[in-house]
């Protein structure tokens, strides 16, 4: 091929990768799928052309001081060679934060990042944050815009967040559908009600995307801690793996979730389930009162002491009794639904766990996971 | 309709002898695509460039409120100020009067942790010009920490400047609750010092977990080394009783009476935390090791410090070589199940929280532990993660209400690992008020907490108790909490604790220790002797099914004059 030609080529699939390159992405700080994360920044790399500068976003999680933005001005040593500080970009970003070497030092949301970046960036400086769980959303936003008038084509922003936290699998999977359509949701608002150990770096992230126009949210993995291990009924926590860049914006993750109990109510701030259990699903019930039937095939009643679980042809319909929860996720073209036993009849409410929870489905006729699938007669 | 396909002639292409590279055509439309690149990349790169100079930087700091206009950074930063050698006083003098936080009334404020109307102001030296140096002990309501201590300078004309020093955690927070007139120096103080990191005798100490103790308050300091910022200390605390496994910590002594701790830094690990060790067995370099012995509510309980071992113990004997550093220097184990340091390891590390085990003789055969000399001379534990605790937790907290304010002090009969305020070689003393706060060192506690091993032997009440459904857990603690004569104050700090660490089975075995067995096993000494003393403590344990227990018969004593309350628990592990 003449050169001119291949010159072209390169120049426009250049210009291509440039414009259509992730601008930002959220990985797993759980070194559990350290692997896939190795895998997501190899992607990552190979998609961006050049990267000069990385910020680090990260929950702060040892600092009694929640209120705060650190960051951290030292070079790392690593494993695997030399990680500088980004000292121009990270002067304009940082000018009014607190440096503390000291806490991003001991913060593994940050050291067990750092070997990735430095393996797939080799080029590239850092600038890492450790994001205060009760930082102000002024600070946050003030924190975005500095990010997008310093942060430009040779930089990328890696949020590094955990998902879901100390939940069973399938109820994970509720809250973490809540997640992935908030972090793809036009509203950046949405994310700072989902279930991750920092929403606050994910919504900096999400509205960095949004003032540099590259908020099409894409995803490259959702994993699972209990998925892995092979134990569904274990306490998990979850990992959501993907990349903001141009394009047009996709609906993909537009689902609803739900859960509802029958008698639950006030256990948001005591023992049992825990605040864990409810947030992070869009339509919550805590006491059942009525019937529900927003979702096509599946109607919820309130029912008497024990739960009585009825299917028909296309229609699931379930007298929620004291001893179930049930949650879900509407997708458009289905909806699962997961049956979450719990272990007392009155006064107050937990989760069950292991051999109690599978008497439970044998007895209701469901699945031993837990879990019914209806799929919409389209 | 389909379109005609001709085939062209068949050309014989000419080879040409040298092909031009371009026509004057293509290099024009080339050159041209090129150079619109390169304008239009310009022109975008100056419209941003500029873009960016005009963006306004965004002020994320909280406004300042009330009448007083906020002066500039520039007003606030103190200038062309060289304040010489301080000259320390001996004793730090309190002193009253001086105002330099906003009014706690002020609402347009955001929920700020430090209780700064409750600040303690201490003149700790002076300077040849006639300024002063102030330490301010603010408390903190942040969990893991009561308190925290910052510096002020007042100047020969009266004004306050905040000494800001590099690594200031909490300044974000300190400015919102600084009076605007307050102004902020970043001058160097020498005497009150604390660099990142110091390399001092060939040894590097970095700057540890944050906490505001003071010297007098370390029990045995030994010095270590003279540095540039001051003299440095460790103290060990032994972790096991009748061995030589020591928590060891250092500490800066700073020239105000406090302590900055250290940890020394090893050539083990590097900054990503991947050991940097060659294996005999070539086995993977990445796996986790910690380097913490015991565990309390998912942190040491030593916190801050490293467990040693003395270079003359016995407990050494018998250590195989296992690998070596990348640095050469060699690491080894103790594979021997009869050595107590592989015991303590298997009994309180391993075991804790564990529902299947393998055999003591098993666990000293896999690579649990590794043990490393430091260039302090002692020999660093480090338990492999595979083999660490889960968490067990044990906080007891002890309240005191004198009927008007009383200087006490309390010991207790344990080997003291952690402790709020810190618990010195004779024990706390504090000025406790009638309402049940505590006063130390200028900071104010509403309870004294310590954690350790008392040095009294432990009941076995396992058959004792009542075993209650998962969901009536809370009412049955709150029912015994009143019946053992626990006010609502102490039973909510209780039940705020001890609740979300209850397991999450079926049934929960609650076995209570009265006073009784708790002066057993670790006897209090407290001066002047309380009128009343209340000492609880729960042992819980997860059950899969209700057991039949010997019922407790839980009661109260009357509270009478000067009441000591005290209450702890502690989780049995499933073993």
């Amino acid at each position: 091929m003449p050169w001119d030609k291949l010159i072209g080529i390169k120049l426009v699939v250049l210009i291509w990768s440039w414009y259509f390159q992730p601008t930002a992405i959220i990985v797993p700080h759980q070194n559990t799928v350290r692997n896939i994360r190795q895998m997501f920044f190899n992607r990552t790399a190979k998609a961006r052309p050049l990267t000069r500068t990385v910020i680090l976003l990260s929950p702060d999680h040892f600092s009694p001081n929640q209120e705060s933005i650190f960051f951290s001005d030292r070079n790392w040593t690593l494993s695997n060679g030399l990680l500088e500080y980004a000292d121009r970009t990270g002067k304009n970003i940082t000018s009014d934060f607190s440096r503390s070497n000291r806490l991003l030092t001991i913060d593994h949301g940050i050291y067990n990042i750092l070997p990735e970046i430095k393996t797939y960036f080799p080029r590239a400086r850092i600038v890492p944050l450790l994001v205060g769980e009760r930082v102000s959303r002024k600070k946050l936003d003030a924190l975005a815009d500095r990010l997008s008038a310093n942060c430009r084509w040779d930089c990328l922003v890696i949020a590094s967040v955990d998902f879901s936290h100390y939940l069973p699998h399938a109820l994970a999977d509720v809250h973490d559908a809540f997640s992935l359509k908030a972090l793809a949701a036009p509203d950046p608002d949405l994310i700072m009600a989902s279930e991750a150990d920092s929403p606050n770096s994910l919504y900096v992230t999400r509205k960095f995307s949004d003032l540099r126009k590259a908020d099409n949210f894409l995803l490259f993995a959702h994993t699972n801690s209990a998925e892995i291990i092979g134990q569904r009924d274990t306490e998990s926590t979850s990992h959501i793996m993907g990349w903001y860049r141009r394009g047009r914006r996709n609906n993909k993750f537009d689902t609803f979730t739900f859960l509802m109990t029958k008698n639950i109510s006030g256990a948001r701030d005591k023992p049992g389930p825990g605040e864990r259990f409810f947030y992070g699903t869009e339509y919550v019930n805590e006491n059942l009162t009525e019937t529900f039937n927003l979702i096509r095939g599946l109607e919820i009643i309130p029912g008497g002491k024990a739960s009585k679980v009825t299917r028909e042809a296309n229609k699931l319909t379930v007298n929620l009794g004291k001893d179930l929860a049930v949650a879900g996720i509407d997708t458009g073209e289905g909806v699962r639904i997961i049956f979450l036993p719990l272990g007392e009849i009155s006064g107050q409410t937990y989760l069950q766990r292991g051999l109690e929870k599978t008497e439970y489905f044998d007895r209701l006729g469901i699945d031993q996971t837990g879990e019914i699938f209806i799929h919409y007669q389209m | 309709m389909e379109a005609e396909v001709v085939n062209p002639e068949p050309v014989t292409e000419p080879i040409p002898a040298a092909k031009p590279p371009l026509s004057g055509k293509k290099w024009f439309y080339t050159g041209g695509v090129l150079l619109s690149l390169i304008v239009l990349g310009g022109g975008i790169w100056i419209i941003r460039w500029q873009q960016r100079r005009k963006t306004p930087v965004m002020e994320i700091q909280n406004p300042p409120t009330g009448p007083t206009t906020a002066p500039t950074d520039g007003d606030r930063i103190l200038a062309g100020f060289n304040p010489g050698k301080a000259t320390w006083y001996p004793v730090p003098k309190i002193i009253t009067g001086v105002v330099i936080f906003r009014p706690e009334e002020d609402d347009s404020q955001e929920f700020s942790p430090l209780v700064t109307q409750e600040a303690v102001f201490s003149e700790v030296a002076g300077f040849a010009a006639g300024e002063r140096l102030i330490d301010v002990s603010i408390p903190v309501q942040a969990p893991g920490m009561s308190g925290m201590v910052v510096r002020i300078l007042k100047s020969a004309d009266g004004k306050y400047y905040y000494v800001r020093q590099a690594g200031d955690e909490w300044w974000e927070s300190l400015d919102a609750k600084l009076l605007p007139e307050v102004g902020v120096t970043e001058q160097k103080i020498e005497g009150v010092l604390s660099p990142e990191e110091m390399m001092v005798a060939g040894m590097t100490f970095r700057i540890g977990y944050m906490s505001y103790d003071k010297f007098s308050e370390l029990k045995n300091p030994i010095k270590i080394v003279e540095t540039d910022y001051g003299m440095l200390y460790q103290t060990r605390t032994k972790i096991l009783t009748d061995s030589d496994v020591f928590g060891r910590k250092i500490y800066l002594r700073l020239k105000d009476n406090y302590v900055v701790p250290y940890s020394l830094k090893t050539s083990l690990f590097d900054d990503d935390n991947i050991p940097q060790i060659n294996w005999n067995n070539n086995a993977e370099e990445d796996k986790g090791f910690i380097n913490g012995m015991f565990s309390s509510c998912g942190s040491s309980a030593l916190m801050g410090s490293v467990p040693v071992v003395q270079d003359s113990s016995g407990l050494l004997t018998g250590k195989i070589q296992t690998g070596k550093a990348k640095t050469g220097e060699p690491v080894y184990q103790i594979k021997d199940p009869g050595n107590e340091l592989v015991k303590s390891i298997y009994e309180q590390v391993y075991q804790v929280g564990r529902d299947q085990m393998i055999t003591l003789t098993e666990f000293a055969g896999q690579e649990n532990h590794f043990l490393w000399q430091d260039p302090l001379g002692d020999w660093q534990i480090w338990v492999n993660q595979e083999f660490g605790p889960n968490a067990e937790c044990a906080k007891p907290v002890i309240y005191l209400y004198p009927t008007e304010d009383t200087v006490v002090n309390v010991r207790v009969e344990a080997n003291i690992s952690d402790s709020k305020p810190v618990y010195k070689t004779d024990g706390w003393t504090v000025t406790a008020g009638q309402s049940g706060k505590l006063k130390a060192d200028g900071i104010v506690y509403d309870y004294l907490f310590w954690d350790g091993q008392g040095h009294g032997e432990y009941p076995d009440l396992r058959d004792r108790g009542v075993a209650v459904k998962q969901a009536n857990i809370e009412t049955t603690l709150m029912k015994n909490l009143m019946a053992l004569g626990l006010n609502d104050r102490e039973t909510a700090d209780f039940l705020e604790f001890w609740l979300p660490k209850m397991p999450v089975t079926p049934y929960v075995r609650l076995t209570w220790l009265g006073t009784a067995e708790m002066d057993r096993l670790a006897p209090l000494i407290v001066s002047p002797v309380p009128d009343t003393k209340i000492r609880i403590f729960l042992e819980f344990e997860g059950l899969a099914r209700p057991k039949y227990l010997k019922p407790q018969k839980l009661t109260a004593v009357k509270r009478v004059g000067f009441t000591l309350v005290e209450w702890g628990g502690l989780l049995i592990s499933v073993r």
